[in-house]
């Protein structure tokens, strides 16, 4: 069976996760699968890139020795997300803006320096991000040139990610890992059909995702 | 105790009003949202697994269910009045002039999936009864039942009296229960029938001389946005899991 979740625009289909149907255990198959694909298709792209030589060798480390080092994942994905959080932020100051935009800066800069994240903060961006599923639409006006426009999109999206998955590690409660399911479903269904800039980081995001599912795939049932 | 009924063409609504009758709990009158078979969310078609054809009916608790049995069909077998009105929108003028007329104050309310009540219907001034599936004020919000089965290993569901915000009214009642029913049924066939558990239960708490409805505090809890498929499918596989084992 296909994994329909990341081939369907969320953004469009506002109904997509609604009574979703039951196709039993080829459905985990199914994702599995989605997942392994899709980093093997980052290494792929990585690969042809001369300078992300070292990223993809400790990326394809992870991939195929290190699944459950779940620690060594979130710190190769905090070290790639500061490179990115510096360059995005050297240009753009006119993202002070957005209050999401702050938020998610706020968050990051804490969870840098592993302070504790509040969890009114985290928890008005999720609400943002399932009734939106954008955290920089209000600001998508300010660019002429789109793909700075689709960069900026993409990192919040996966600055999110990287919050979402620290909060998860802390708090244990699942809603933050089905955000973390459905941020990824975007960035997969965008890397596939529009356009994915920061491979090296899809890569962690969707790591750390397989790391907590296989640790609740084991706690519940036991596989 | 007097009440009318206001219901979506869903599973949940079958659930209710077959119920309450067998309860002889008798709406005053029932108003139909008439979708012209424009939504899907929340219908038994024959799509999903529990085909109409299978002429089975469910039970959980007191509460039944043929999914077989729509809506008109169980009120011809009365005589409640009923309306349908052509809007599949709680908050559309059709169904406000509908209820203004009503003089009676309390409203079971079984909605399309996604709704809520706005302001304008909510200005009524009357009481409208929503079940949630999920403890109060624990799990608010969308599919807090698999939530519920992932953490907690219980089912619950809560009686409370609609207000502005999402499953922040208050109280009626809260009933908690061990799951113990065909997983892959949850939620077109459990969660219909658990909710009409525990709207007897409300009614029933609501019929007495001395009732109370607790409060919310709406800091407390946690808000749910609908689980992701993959979770899903763990609940369900979990209760399959554990039903194989016995």
């Amino acid at each position: 069976m296909n994994y329909k979740y990341s081939t369907i625009n969320p953004t469009i289909n506002k109904e997509l996760y609604m009574y979703s149907g039951y196709h039993g255990v080829e459905f985990v198959k199914a994702y599995k699968l989605n997942r392994n694909t899709t980093i093997k298709k980052c290494l792929e792209k990585l690969q042809k890139i001369k300078d992300k030589e070292e990223i993809t060798d400790k990326i394809l480390n992870f991939f195929m020795c290190n699944k459950y080092k779940q620690e060594e994942t979130t710190k190769l994905f905090l070290n790639l997300l500061k490179n990115k959080f510096n360059i995005i932020h050297k240009d753009l100051t006119r993202l002070e803006l957005n209050k999401t935009i702050d938020d998610l800066d706020y968050l990051f800069n804490k969870a840098s320096s592993n302070k504790i994240l509040e969890k009114s903060r985290i928890d008005n961006l999720v609400k943002k991000f399932e009734i939106k599923k954008s955290f920089t639409g209000e600001i998508n006006a300010l660019f002429s040139n789109t793909v700075l426009q689709h960069d900026i999109d993409e990192t919040y999206h996966l600055i999110f990610s990287f919050l979402i998955s620290k909060y998860f590690i802390v708090s244990n409660l699942l809603k933050y890992l089905s955000v973390l399911l459905k941020l990824n479903d975007l960035l997969i269904y965008r890397l596939y059909n529009e356009e994915c800039i920061n491979i090296d980081l899809l890569s962690c995001s969707i790591l750390l995702e397989l790391n907590f599912f296989y640790e609740l795939e084991e706690a519940t049932l036991g596989n | 105790m007097k009440f009318i009924a206001i219901l979506a063409n869903t599973a949940r609504s079958q659930a209710y009003l077959q119920t309450l009758l067998k309860e002889n709990l008798k709406p005053i009158e029932v108003f139909i949202l008439d979708d012209n078979n424009e939504k899907y969310l929340g219908k038994i078609s024959n799509k999903t697994e529990i085909s109409k054809d299978n002429k089975q009916s469910y039970a959980f608790k007191f509460a039944v269910m043929n999914p077989e049995e729509d809506l008109i069909t169980t009120l011809s077998k009365t005589d409640i009045p009923y309306t349908i009105i052509n809007t599949p929108d709680i908050n559309s003028k059709d169904v406000h002039l509908a209820i203004s007329k009503s003089d009676i104050k309390l409203v079971i309310i079984s909605v399309y999936a996604g709704q809520i009540l706005k302001s304008k219907i909510l200005s009524l001034k009357k009481k409208y009864i929503h079940v949630h599936s999920g403890k109060l004020p624990q799990y608010r919000g969308s599919t807090t039942l698999y939530y519920s089965l992932l953490e907690q290993n219980k089912v619950a569901a809560s009686a409370i009296i609609i207000n502005e915000g999402i499953d922040t009214g208050d109280i009626i009642c809260i009933k908690e229960f061990d799951f113990n029913f065909d997983p892959k049924l949850i939620d077109l066939i459990f969660d219909p029938l658990l909710r009409a558990v525990v709207l007897i239960y409300a009614l029933k708490h609501l019929s007495k001389k001395y009732k109370n409805s607790m409060l919310q505090n709406i800091s407390d809890g946690e808000d749910y946005f609908i689980i992701h498929p993959l979770l899903k499918h763990v609940a369900i596989l979990k209760e399959v899991k554990k039903c194989t084992s016995v």
